[in-house]
């Protein structure tokens, strides 16, 4: 471990293409090689944190469920998710995948400290 | 540590950009190809350049040239060599598209 902190950054919506999934791949191998890694959903990622309605047999893992499986991974921290992307869509009042809600003006901070952002 | 704010979409509505709240004093932002319309005479980014004080605003000065905008006071136009030393300069960047 070299001790770099990486920030993984989500903004694309989950089911329009696989960007997201595939950026949470990514996350989860960065972490199975223990980097230090936090993850931050704004923008049109927050909607990666709407729980699955129905899980379905076929097909790749949802994000939900790939974000289920963090801790296996030993990313005990909850992802942060910025409150005004949430407001911005209605989706204050939605029951989310557990995750800590922070501020805009955090966020500008989170950035600055991190040794690498990845943010797609 | 202060980020490098690569913004590249034009503005989608008359409000403040997301990306402007997530700058904190230090912070650069470069406006990149049709984001410089939100600095057009009334655009509504126009306002936002020169921001509070510790964030310098820069664009690529053909972007400036292409669009026939000229730059308000608070944005550096650079060229290409320019731009590369901002990315060398600053330690993180993070893209707003």
């Amino acid at each position: 471990m070299d001790g770099r902190r990486f920030l993984c950054v989500f903004r694309r919506a989950p089911h329009t293409d696989a960007v997201l999934r595939e950026h949470l791949d990514l996350t989860l191998t960065l972490a199975a090689f223990e980097q230090a890694v936090e993850l931050l959903f704004l923008d049109d990622g927050v909607y990666a944190l709407l729980p699955d309605r129905q899980s379905l047999p076929e097909g790749p893992p949802s994000p939900a469920q790939l974000l289920a499986a963090l801790p296996f991974y030993g990313l005990e921290q909850p992802p942060l998710v910025e409150r005004e992307s949430l407001l911005e869509r209605g989706l204050d009042g939605e029951k989310l995948l557990p995750a800590r809600h922070i501020g805009r003006h955090e966020v500008a901070a989170l950035l600055g400290d991190a040794d690498v952002v990845l943010s797609l | 540590m202060a980020t490098l704010h690569l913004v590249f979409h034009p503005p989608r509505g008359p409000g403040v950009p997301a990306w402007f709240g997530r700058l904190r004093t230090g912070d650069a932002v470069f406006l990149l190809g049709d984001a410089l319309h939100g600095i057009r005479e009334n655009g509504p980014w126009r306002s936002l350049v020169p921001p509070a004080e510790g964030t310098r605003f820069y664009a690529l000065k053909d972007d400036l040239l292409r669009r026939g905008i000229a730059a308000p006071d608070g944005l550096n136009p650079v060229d290409d060599a320019g731009f590369v030393a901002l990315a060398v300069e600053y330690r993180t960047s993070v893209t707003w598209s």
